[in-house]
């Protein structure tokens, strides 16, 4: 069966990194699209750190050198006519999406925004049962989340060509949940020092949650062919 | 005792080099421990970078990317292996998620409804 790490528009090789296992990588292809692959007789996919770290820095890799789709963990095909079949099918949208992420990074911002103090009490009306207090408390916290939130995103949202986001609950801290805002922006390359100098300024501007920034990352998050919010 | 004016000058002098000196080993002092609060808070911020760089690795690797066939394709016999390796995974970075309220790997609905 055949690995497969990235979708690329570049068939030159030969790789300096091994695949998954050690395996040797090369490129099934043609016309200008192909997919970065390694072949395995049994493939024993575990996802550990080693294995996830494996896929990530052969992507990596390829992206040094050219436009690259990452593919999800764990995605095989039995051989290079099931390959070459994939890139035919879906040739138009891959092609397209290649240009659409060309000569950018996704960087991950994550920020856990602190519960405020107090805000209970403040939010309380008096005579009201522990129910209503407790509704009015997750709603306070909710409306606050998503406000200190967008100050987070939108100003970065800005530096990014697409991103996208979404508002969970984090763990538990001090009894409460904290929201947390987890985001990806695809971002020119020329751009990236600029996104980062961006969130350092964010987390002194707002005090209120803790902002950390990864990547630069492949366009893990801007590989599907629907625009991003 | 008669004073000599001399020596209570070089005395006086004496004495505003040792306050001066004074002064800058406790800058020193103060300096070198802004420095090591400054450090530390590196190291500390840079290990949380360092954690939460695997749960985005996760997040990516495993909701993210190119899909093909609708699901992570593994010949039959692999896919209870690679899910019980997963959850392997996921389980220790449940520490990551207690510690830095970091939701770990939980599909976004807006990706999940986009894949192919």
């Amino acid at each position: 069966m055949l690995y497969l790490y990235a979708i690329t528009d570049d068939a030159a090789g030969p790789f300096e990194r091994t695949g998954l296992h050690g395996s040797v990588l090369r490129t099934v292809g043609a016309d200008g699209l192909y997919a970065v692959v390694s072949q395995h007789v049994d493939l024993r996919l575990e996802a550990t750190e080693d294995d996830l770290w494996a896929h990530e820095s052969v992507v990596e890799e390829v992206m040094e050198r050219a436009v690259a789709l990452p593919m999800r963990l764990g995605s095989v095909l039995a051989d290079e006519m099931e390959v070459l079949e994939l890139l035919r099918e879906r040739r138009e949208e891959l092609a397209a999406t290649l240009d659409r992420v060309r000569g950018t990074v996704e960087l991950g911002v994550r920020a856990a925004i602190e519960p405020l103090p107090g805000a209970e009490r403040e939010s309380t009306p008096a005579g009201s049962g522990p129910g209503t207090a407790y509704m009015l408390r997750r709603l306070g916290q909710a409306r606050r989340g998503a406000e200190v939130a967008a100050r987070i995103h939108e100003p970065l949202a800005m530096l990014a060509r697409e991103s996208r986001h979404r508002l969970g609950n984090g763990a538990p801290a001090g009894g409460s949940r904290r929201p947390q805002l987890s985001a990806s922006y695809l971002v020119d390359r020329g751009r990236v020092d600029r996104f980062r100098a961006r969130v350092e300024e964010l987390e002194d501007e707002v005090a209120e949650a803790s902002i950390v920034c990864t990547g630069p990352w492949p366009p893990y998050s801007f590989t599907s062919t629907e625009s991003g919010s | 005792m008669r004073e000599i004016p001399g020596r209570a000058a070089a005395e006086r002098r004496r004495e505003a080099a040792r306050v001066r000196r004074d002064r800058q080993i406790e800058l020193a002092r103060q300096r070198r421990e802004a420095s090591l609060a400054q450090q530390a808070a590196k190291r500390a911020r840079a290990s949380r970078e360092r954690q939460v760089t695997l749960v985005d690795l996760v997040d990516r690797l495993l909701d993210g990317g190119v899909v093909i066939h609708g699901d992570i394709t593994l010949s039959v016999a692999d896919v209870d292996l690679l899910y019980v390796g997963l959850r392997a995974l996921v389980a220790s970075v449940e520490t990551i998620k207690r510690q830095y309220g970091i939701d770990v790997a939980r599909p976004s609905p807006a990706l999940s409804a986009s894949a192919l």
